[in-house]
């Protein structure tokens, strides 16, 4: 299995374009289909915000990605220290009706779930977080 | 992002927002709209034809678009809204969007906003649906 690794020890919010732009270039060497790539660069771009505004509250913090290609299937960790949290048990938020103040706590972890087709998530013999995501026949052959 | 402002004419006067670049965060989008608000403008259409994506910050904003230009609107209060969204009938004349990308679209998709936000192919055809 080839894994693609990138670190950032102290990630903030101006840092997701530059987790983006990694994302991208990795999809783009290993040969994911450009539909998938996207909607792979927007899940990233979601768990990492999500760990950095509510993780890690806005402050620098470490957040390491590790994208790894097993045939034509991708699996993407993400690992940080924040304090333990399971974005996994966040419910499904209710987008049928416009009104009032929308169900943005759970948008990320929607859009996340939508654009891939498992998301794992456990705490590490270190007590990092690490969320796991999957996609299967990413790759062009 | 970044935002280029013109305007039209369909039945009413109509603001258009030229997004550029991926509506990663609530920023330019609603601070463009506020001030656009309080000059003015009522109906406002939102090209993204050059928007790559759409992050969950950049739908808050454009949800935040939309109450907002309905917030003096009798036509979209709550009771008609809710109404019109049960029945099918409902979609928001005062905030209209212009040919999303696939990955754009995805988004808007996946937060049902394409359930209440009209989304043309064509410019011409956006305007004169104001």
């Amino acid at each position: 299995m080839d894994v693609i690794t990138a670190r950032y020890p102290v990630a903030e919010k101006k840092d997701l374009a530059v987790i983006r732009r990694f994302t991208e270039a990795v999809m783009a060497a290993i040969g994911v289909e450009q539909e998938i790539a996207s909607e792979l660069v927007l899940a990233v771009h979601e768990a990492t915000a999500n760990v950095i505004i509510h993780g890690y509250k806005d402050q620098p913090g470490c957040v390491v990605i590790e994208i790894a290609q097993a045939g034509k299937d991708l699996q993407i960790k993400l690992r940080d220290q924040a304090p333990t949290f399971d974005p996994t048990t966040v419910p499904t938020p209710d987008v049928s009706v416009p009104l009032g103040q929308p169900p943005y706590s759970g948008m990320g972890v929607h859009m996340m779930r939508s654009f891939t087709d498992e998301l794992r998530y456990r705490v590490t013999d270190e007590g990092e977080n690490e969320l796991i995501l999957v996609k299967f026949d990413a790759i062009q052959t | 992002m970044e935002i280029t402002i013109s305007q039209d004419d369909g039945r009413v006067p109509v603001t258009v927002f030229h997004l550029q670049g991926d509506l990663a965060d609530e920023e330019p989008l609603w601070s463009q709209a506020q001030q656009a608000y309080v000059d003015g403008t009522r109906y406002l259409l939102l090209d993204m034809r050059k928007v790559p994506s759409i992050t969950s910050a950049g739908l808050r904003a454009i949800h935040e678009v939309y109450q907002l230009l309905r917030s003096d609107a009798p036509e979209e209060s709550d009771e008609v809204v809710r109404k019109g969204i049960a029945s099918g009938s409902y979609t928001s004349g005062h905030l209209k969007l212009l040919k999303p990308s696939k990955t754009a679209m995805k988004s808007l998709s996946v937060a049902g906003y394409d359930m209440f936000l009209d989304i043309y192919k064509k410019y011409a055809e956006a305007i004169a649906s104001f």
